[in-house]
Formats: structure tokens, C-alpha cells, sequence
């Protein structure tokens, strides 16, 4: 491994590092949170799915005003994309929900008190788990604007302005709605780990549909659990029905032809129920009767403001330009600036004496890796098979794709509570129990890929195969798995990526008063978090966990991509 | 005093291993009301030439005169047409034509008039609210045709616009062209026109200008006296077409 | 009463038909049609249906292999743009299946119906043909003769009321 790529990624830990440090530095102003009296009346859930579903929409309305500005920043020029693409990469290696304690801290000190703070700290969070996937769909969209579109425009002398509503935008439709979806699913997962997750001494949880479900566990009422759980998933189809499938619809007016069907679908659309899924055309005309008379009221009314002449347009163009680059300098000494101190912080919290504790990590760290292996062992065990079947059986795979989405939207996270409730209850180990939390956090993003890597394999190969009379062993081992290769790659990205996450919930919890944990990185963070509130074991702990996450995504999963994709590659 | 007029117009690209010249010393001049085709083997520049001259890129060294005036930046009196007929996928006919109008600050109402009128023009009334996926080669680059004549420029710049129409679509769009160039209401004069069909040129222009490759460089500047309607199978015309083949051929 | 006997389209471009007639045109008002489609390079499959649509609008006839030109399709090459959709939409209008599309149309309170339905009489009227095939090319051909419109946003196939008069 060549010295550039190795000091990058020691400088993409360094970075993650200090800002963690930063955080942690507020921890002084730990919360003095009191939760109100937790509730678990079903008649209580609308409140709580109201509170969950607009931390949702918060933070999802700031990623995408985030991912549009950032990801049309990055395709200014290839050096804008030099600095800014690596950083999404560095961003998204790193494990969310492990952050989640730490910036509470930060948002509660900022927010001068309780409820807020918290909040806001569940918006950033879930802010982060979508904003980096969308920002790389509208830098993609940009780069893929054919040369001679932009040419007409500039030819035409078409202004910056125009170029973005015009060009622009429109351009980025079809991967931001596609990412959008995806974004939710991942936002989902991400809050109902916030709620779940307990902060400060007195063991805060956010109201929500996640803490309602931890509630419920926590008192055995399994009634609670599917009704809260009936809730989660009566919320996902509605919107899927009434928001996703008509975007879709709407976004394929967006297309290049010569992209039709190919980029950005993987099993169809991806929404549930694909029964229902008539129905997105319907709903998308209905909205679109509902929006017309407000829509043509805006427009009656933006054409009575008076037009502007050249002389003031270019005057406003300067002056947009002038705020944008003193907003982008700012941001960048904000960003120095939090680095600084970090580094500072970073420096004085390793330089007290270090916990006994810390003698563990290697250990643990260890038994994670050895955990995460197993759920990934088992997910690949019954998905690659599943993929394989479907790869050959039309109507297994046309059977097997709404389940899998309906089940795949379904936060995981979700599960947790219920999963717990069973797991201990029933056999008392916590070892078992951790596993499958993690294996429920991983299988998905493998079954996603690995089926939409069947959908791409070529029909004509396909048949070509049976022509020359392979049977169907020969024709796994040469073409289906050989043509799954960089689907499998993805898929495990992504899935160790959701692994690492669920490790974190998953090794260490408190059940009806009593503590669970096994011998993990993830339960020495948590231990360390609410038991002893060790900030250097916090520190530490977090550091390894990035630590082995950036290696092993530079050393491992780069490498395997670059194979997959050179070698495997059906062109 | 010449509409157009090019000056040891020169073009180079910034490469890994220095500089790539594009195009070298290129002079001549367009006087109004011609028609000029721009005819070369691939690779010489033809397109990057049309480019300079709209002023969406410019030259490395030498100067783009119109009027008399040098010009910096992108000249309002040309508009383009596209090879690809760079139509936005999701904006309706009527919405593509508009665009050039929109982007030079016309009113919407002007700007419904002329989009009207020059849709009308290419023969696509009746097609104001299909989106370009609905429509055929041909028609797409009527469209794009459309939206050129709507900014009524003084000069019609085509990059190689019939190349990617089958052929049966392109006889029929060649005479369209004529015709809308020759009617008198027209608001185009001048035509300029770079293809790699040297019938075509010979066909439509009453000048062609032959560029040659590596770098590219003018290599001859033919006049084409023959009445219109021209017919390919004439004994003048396929000497013309000979005599610009060979003009390609020698500087290759 | 058994629906009236209803003919098919072929799935052919009118910018293709108008294409032929100029080629007819230089060539004397008469060429084999195997030779066209050789110097045009195109698949002589794809000229016969250039060649049906171009009789079926009565422009041209095709005696034994061969494309004439037919006095309406001289008259046409010499009239202008708007002539010349005139020429087509009175052609259109004596043809079996766009007739009965307008008295269908005619027959809607606001003269127009959306495309599922259309396609559902196309389906019943010509089972030999692709639905969504016959519509694209009605729509193409009603466009441009201004007899039909189509607005894909709100999912309307109309009568084209300015067309219908002239």
C-alpha cells in the first residue's frame, strides 16, 4: 500500500477523531434530563409515531438542501471533487450510532438545556445517515449531463440561474428520488436506534416509536410491541404509496433515453407491495389535480413581479456568487477551527492515565470481529442461495422481491426490542442474542444487492447456457456467481457497514433492570457510557472501532471492489 | 465588409504531455448571405471551429470579427444546432423552443408568439406538448431547429445536423432547410454548416470550406455555382464532389 | 352489428413517407422498391411499411414491387407546410381507423379520453396489432395532420378543434 493512501487514511482517522473529541469536550454539561412518565397506552402511539416521523422529515429536509449544494460544489471541477468526494467517504465510514451519545452532548450544550438538545442530536444523526448518500446522487447526476445539453444552454446564453432551474435540478431528479428511498430506510433504522438508545444519568430516551417499542419490552407487554410495530409499518406503506411511488412515476419523466430502466431501478420500483403498485400512476395524477391550482396561483403571481433588467440580474448574480463563496470560506474556518480544538481536546483526554479497561480492547475488539463474521457467515449463507434460485426461477424471484422490500423497509432496529424480549426470555444467552441483532442489521443490504445483481444478469447469457447444456451446477459456478461477484462486494460493504451499527445496540442492553453484555467493543463503549462515564474509555473505545472500520475498508473492501468490478464486470 | 471573419484562429488543449493543437492558424471570412459548409475528416476540428465561432469556447490565439468587431465571449447573433439535437428530456416542445428565447431575457408572452410561429415554421404544429421521447430523429432535430430560428439570429450555425438521422428522415430535412433559408421572411441569412458528408455539402452550400486533420488546417475554399434544386446525379456535381474528396485526400 | 371492418396502420414516420416522395421525385416518379431501400440502406421490411403508409395516404400506388408517384403525392411535394398537413388530414379522415376514432372522440362530452381507454378500443378493433404501437403512430400521424392531440401530463387524447374546422 502506497504512502498516499496511507497517510490519507490516517488522516481521515485523525479528523474523525478530533471531532469526536470535540463532542466529547462538552460532556461536562452533561443533561440533567427527567423523561416524562413513559406511557405504553396504544392510544399513546399516535403521538409518539408523530414525534418519530417529523425528526424524520427535519432531517431529511436538511440533507437534501445539504446534498444539493454540496454535491453541485463537488462537480464544479475535478478539483472540488478531489477534497470533496473523499470526505463523503471518510463520512461514511464511520459508525452513526456510536456518535449518538457524543453528540448529545455537543447539541445539548449548545441548546442550553434538556429536550432540545437531545433532539437535535437525533436530527444530526439521522441528517447524516442520509445526507452523504444523496450528495453523491446529485454530484453523479451532474457528471452525467451530457456535454452537448450544457453547451445548448451556454450557447443560448442562458444565465447560472436558469442553467440550475432548467438543467441542473431537472437532472438530478431520478437519483435523488431513488436515493431518497433509500435514505429513509437507512433514516428509519437510525431513529428508532436514537430512541432506543438511553442518555445521560437518569436514562433519557427520546419519545418516539422506538423507545415506545423499548417500553414495551422492557415490561413484557408483547400486545404493545405489535401494536407499536403495526404503527412503524402502517407509516412506511403510507408513505411509500402516497409519496414514493408517485415521485417514481415522476421521476422517470426525468430520464435520458438512453438510460431507460437501467441506472436507478433496482427490482422494479423500489417500493413495497408491488400489487399496489398500480396504484403510483393514480396517486400521482390525483396529486398532481390537487397541486395545479396552487401551482398556477404561484405562477400568476411570480410573473406579475416586475421582470428585471440585465444591469440588476448580473448585480444579483455577483452578489449570490460573493455570499456563496464567504458562506464556503466560513464553513471552512468553522471546520478548522472544530479540527483545532478537537486536536486539543483529543490531546488532553489521551493524556491522563489510561483505564484498566483499555486493556480489553484488543480482546474485544476481537470477539466483535469474530461476531460480525458469524451474522455475515449466516446472511451470506441463506441469501446467496435465495439469489441463486431466483436467478434461475422466474416466479420464485417475481415472489421473492416484494417480500423482500416490505421486510427490508421495516427498520430493523425495530425488531430489536421484540428480539430481545424473545431471545432472553426464552433462552437466557446474550451471545445469541447479539448475533442475530446483528445478523437482522446486515442480511437486507446482502439480499438487496445480491437480487438486483440477478436482475442484471443478462438474459442472453443466460440462455446461451442452457443452449449449451450446462446443467445447473456448472451454470452457478460459471456464470451466476462469476456475474454476482460485485453485487456480493457491494452487498457486503454495506452490510458490514450496518454491522458495525448494529454491534453497537447489540452487545450491550438493559432488560427489565438488568444488564446484558458480552465480552465487544461495542459493549465496552456502551459500559463505558453509562455505567462508569469514562470519557477516555469512551474515547478510546470509539477510536478503535474507526480504526478498524477505515483499515478495513481500505485494506479489504477497496481492494475486493476494484477486483470485483475489474474482473467481473459484464460489459 | 464581410459578415463573419476569422484571424489565425488557433486552438490548443492542455495535455499530459504538453500541448495538443486542435486547430491552427485557421483564416477566412462569411459574407452575409452565404451559405458555408465546413467539410473534414474526423478529428480535424470542424466541431471545436463551429464552437469558436458561437464564442462557447474560446481560441487560444487569433481573433473571431463580427460586423468588424472582435468578439469575446458568446456572440448573440449566432445560434446552434446539435449533432445530438440536445433537447432537455423533460421539457415539452413548446418548452425546449422557449428555452433559447427564456435564456436571452424575452417576455413570455414574445416568447409564446415566436415559439408559436417558428414551430410552425419546421412543420411541427400540432406536437407543441410532446416531450422529445415521443418523437422521431427527424422531428428532434426540428425541435432543435426550431429553437435556434426562434432567437431569429443573423447567422445559423449546424454541427453536423443531419449525421445522426437516418437517410430517408435527412433528404427530406435538407430540403426543409433550403426552404425555410430561401423564404423570404426569414430571419436567417447566413448559414454555416460543418459535415463529414461531402455530398451534402455540395448539395446545400454555395461554398465549402475543406479543413484538413492533424492539426486542423484549411486546405481549400471551393465556390459551388450550380442552381438549386441540385441534382446528384449530374456530371457537375459529382465533379465537385471529387474535387473536394481529393482536397481532403492530399493534406491527410 | 359487428364493428365496422376497421384497418390497421403501419408503425411507420411520416418524416419517412415525405422522405420517399422527394427520393420519387428525382428519380422520375417511379423506382423499384427493392432498389430505394438498397441505396437508402434500409431494411426493405421497414421500407414496406414507408411504402404502405405512403398508399394508404394515397400519395403513392405500388404496382408489382414498384412505388409511383400518384398525382396527389406530386400535388403535395409542391405545396407548402400547412397545405400539405391539410392534404394528409383529409386523407386521415377517409381512412377506416382514425374515422372512427374521431367519431368516438366526437362522441365524449369534452371530445377527448384518456390513453387506457383508447388503447382498450385499439386492443378490440385490431387484435393483430400491438396496442401501444397503433397508439404512438395515431398520435404521430393526428398530430401532424392536427387532427388528434395528445397531452401526455394529463393523460389526454383529444380532437384537435382548430384542425377539425379547417
Amino acid at each position: 500500500m502506497n504512502a498516499r493512501r496511507l497517510i490519507s487514511g490516517a488522516v481521515s482517522i485523525l479528523i474523525v477523531a478530533a471531532l469526536l473529541a470535540l463532542f466529547f469536550s462538552f460532556r461536562a454539561h452533561a443533561p440533567h434530563l427527567h423523561g416524562p412518565r413513559f406511557s405504553v397506552s396504544v392510544r399513546q402511539l399516535p403521538y409518539y409515531a408523530f414525534c418519530s416521523f417529523y425528526r424524520m422529515l427535519a432531517a431529511y429536509v436538511l440533507a437534501m438542501v445539504f446534498s444539493v449544494a454540496y454535491g453541485m460544489a463537488a462537480a464544479r471541477g475535478r478539483r472540488w471533487e478531489r477534497v470533496m468526494i473523499p470526505a463523503i467517504d471518510i463520512a461514511q465510514s464511520v459508525p452513526v450510532i456510536g456518535f449518538f451519545p457524543a453528540a448529545v452532548y455537543f447539541f445539548v450544550a449548545l441548546a442550553h438545556g434538556g429536550r432540545l438538545g437531545v433532539e437535535m442530536a437525533a436530527v444530526f444523526l439521522i441528517f447524516t445517515s442520509q445526507a452523504w448518500n444523496l450528495a453523491l446522487g446529485v454530484f453523479e447526476s451532474m457528471r452525467t449531463i451530457p456535454d452537448d445539453l450544457r453547451q445548448a444552454l451556454e450557447a443560448f446564453g442562458a444565465s447560472a440561474w436558469l442553467r440550475f432551474r432548467k438543467l441542473s435540478l431537472p437532472a438530478c431528479v431520478p437519483k435523488l428520488v431513488y436515493n431518497s428511498i433509500l435514505s429513509w430506510v437507512a433514516g428509519w433504522y437510525f431513529l428508532i436506534a436514537c430512541e432506543i438508545i438511553t442518555v445521560g444519568p437518569s436514562h433519557y430516551r427520546l419519545p418516539g416509536l422506538g423507545s415506545y417499542l423499548m417500553e414495551a419490552a422492557d415490561r413484557g407487554r408483547s400486545g404493545e410491541i405489535i401494536a407499536g410495530l403495526t404503527m412503524l409499518l402502517l407509516i412506511i406503506v403510507l408513505m411509500d404509496l402516497m409519496v414514493w411511488q408517485p415521485l417514481t412515476v415522476w421521476a422517470e419523466k426525468f430520464r435520458y433515453e438512453f438510460a431507460s430502466g437501467a441506472a436507478g431501478e433496482p427490482m422494479g420500483s423500489l417500493g413495497m407491495l408491488h400489487a399496489l403498485s398500480a396504484l403510483g400512476p393514480a396517486v400521482y395524477r390525483t396529486a398532481r389535480f390537487v397541486i395545479r391550482p396552487p401551482a398556477a396561483l404561484l405562477r400568476v403571481l411570480l410573473a406579475g413581479l416586475p421582470a428585471l433588467d440585465s444591469t440588476t440580474r448580473a448585480r444579483i448574480a455577483r452578489a449570490a456568487r460573493a455570499t456563496g463563496y464567504a458562506a464556503l470560506i466560513a464553513l471552512w474556518l468553522i471546520f478548522l477551527y472544530a479540527i483545532f480544538k478537537g486536536l486539543a481536546a483529543l490531546a488532553h483526554a489521551l493524556s491522563g492515565p489510561w483505564p484498566d479497561q483499555a486493556r480489553l480492547i484488543p480482546a474485544a475488539t476481537g470477539a466483535s470481529i469474530l461476531r460480525i463474521v458469524v451474522a455475515y457467515s449466516i446472511s451470506l449463507g441463506w441469501t446467496l442461495p435465495c439469489a441463486l434460485a431466483a436467478a434461475d426461477n422466474v416466479r420464485f424471484r417475481r415472489w421473492l422481491a416484494p417480500i423482500a422490500e416490505i421486510v427490508g423497509s421495516m427498520p430493523a432496529t425495530a425488531l430489536f426490542p421484540l428480539i430481545v424480549l424473545f431471545v432472553v426470555e426464552v433462552t437466557g444467552g446474550m451471545n445469541l442474542a447479539s448475533i442475530l441483532l446483528i445478523l437482522t442489521g446486515m442480511q437486507w443490504y446482502l439480499l438487496f444487492n445480491l437480487l438486483a445483481g440477478v436482475n442484471q444478469i443478462p438474459e442472453d447469457l443466460k440462455e446461451a447456457a442452457h443452449a449449451y447444456g450446462l446443467n445447473r451446477l456448472a451454470i452457478w459456478r460459471k456464470l451466476t456467481v462469476p456475474a454476482l461477484v460485485p453485487s456480493i462486494v457491494t452487498g457486503s460493504i454495506t452490510a458490514w457497514g450496518g454491522g458495525w451499527n448494529a454491534l453497537i445496540l447489540s452487545e450491550y442492553f438493559s432488560y427489565r433492570g438488568k444488564t446484558y453484555k458480552v465480552l465487544g467493543l461495542g459493549a465496552l463503549l456502551d459500559a463505558a457510557t453509562y455505567e462508569t462515564g469514562d470519557s477516555m474509555m469512551i474515547l478510546l473505545s470509539l477510536l478503535s472501532m474507526v480504526v478498524v472500520v477505515v483499515g478495513l475498508n481500505r485494506l479489504v473492501w477497496r481492494r475486493l471492489y476494484n477486483v470485483a468490478t475489474e474482473r467481473y464486470r459484464i460489459d | 465588409m464581410a459578415l463573419l471573419e476569422l484571424r489565425q484562429v488557433s486552438k490548443s488543449y492542455p495535455h499530459a504531455k504538453g500541448n495538443l493543437r486542435v486547430l491552427n492558424e485557421i483564416s477566412f471570412s462569411v459574407e452575409r448571405g452565404e451559405f458555408v459548409a465546413i467539410v473534414g475528416p474526423s478529428g480535424c476540428g470542424k466541431s471545436t471551429l463551429l464552437r469558436i465561432i458561437n464564442g462557447i469556447i474560446a481560441p487560444t490565439a487569433g481573433q473571431v470579427l463580427y460586423n468588424g468587431q472582435q468578439v469575446d465571449g458568446i456572440n448573440p447573433e449566432c445560434a446552434m444546432v446539435f449533432q445530438s439535437f440536445a433537447l432537455l428530456p423533460w421539457l415539452s416542445v413548446k418548452a425546449n423552443v422557449e428555452l433559447g428565447l427564456e435564456a436571452r431575457g424575452v417576455p413570455p408572452a414574445e416568447r409564446e408568439r415566436l415559439a408559436t410561429l417558428y414551430i410552425d415554421k419546421v412543420g411541427l404544429d400540432g406536437f407543441e406538448e410532446a416531450y422529445p421521447r415521443e418523437l422521431s430523429g427527424g422531428m428532434k432535430q426540428r425541435v432543435g431547429l426550431a429553437r435556434a430560428l426562434a432567437v431569429e439570429p443573423a447567422v445559423l450555425l449546424m454541427d453536423e445536423p443531419f449525421s445522426a438521422l437516418d437517410a430517408l428522415t435527412a433528404i427530406g430535412l435538407r430540403e426543409e432547410l433550403l426552404d425555410i433559408w430561401q423564404a423570404p421572411d426569414s430571419p436567417v441569412e447566413t448559414i454555416i454548416m460543418v459535415t463529414h458528408i461531402i455530398e451534402e455539402a455540395v448539395e446545400l452550400a454555395d461554398r465549402i470550406l475543406v479543413l484538413s486533420a492533424g492539426p486542423g488546417r484549411l486546405a481549400g475554399d471551393l465556390r459551388v455555382d450550380l442552381a438549386r434544386p441540385r441534382d446528384r446525379r449530374s456530371e457537375p456535381f459529382n465533379s465537385l464532389t471529387d474535387k473536394v474528396f481529393s482536397l481532403i485526400e492530399e493534406r491527410a | 352489428m359487428a364493428p365496422p371492418a376497421i384497418h390497421p396502420i403501419p408503425d411507420s414516420q411520416l418524416p419517412w413517407v415525405f422522405g420517399l416522395l422527394e427520393m420519387l421525385e428525382d428519380r422520375g416518379g417511379r423506382e423499384d422498391g427493392y432498389k430505394i431501400a438498397r441505396d437508402l440502406n434500409f431494411k426493405f421490411a421497414d421500407l414496406l411499411k414507408v411504402m404502405k403508409a405512403a398508399e394508404i395516404l394515397g400519395l403513392v400506388s405500388t404496382p408489382a414491387g414498384d412505388v409511383v408517384l400518384e398525382p396527389l403525392g406530386r400535388e403535395f411535394l409542391a405545396a407548402d407546410v400547412n397545405q400539405r398537413k391539410r392534404i394528409i388530414r383529409e386523407q386521415l379522415r377517409k381512412h377506416t381507423l382514425f374515422g372512427y376514432l374521431v367519431r368516438l372522440l366526437r362522441a365524449q362530452e369534452d371530445h377527448s379520453l384518456n390513453k387506457e381507454v383508447v388503447l382498450e378500443h385499439l386492443a378490440m378493433l385490431l387484435p393483430d396489432e400491438s396496442p401501444e404501437r397503433m397508439f404512438a403512430t395515431v398520435v404521430n400521424w393526428g398530430r401532424f395532420a392536427e387532427l388528434f392531440g395528445y397531452n401526455k401530463d394529463d393523460d389526454r387524447f383529444y380532437l384537435d378543434e382548430e384542425g377539425e374546422k379547417a
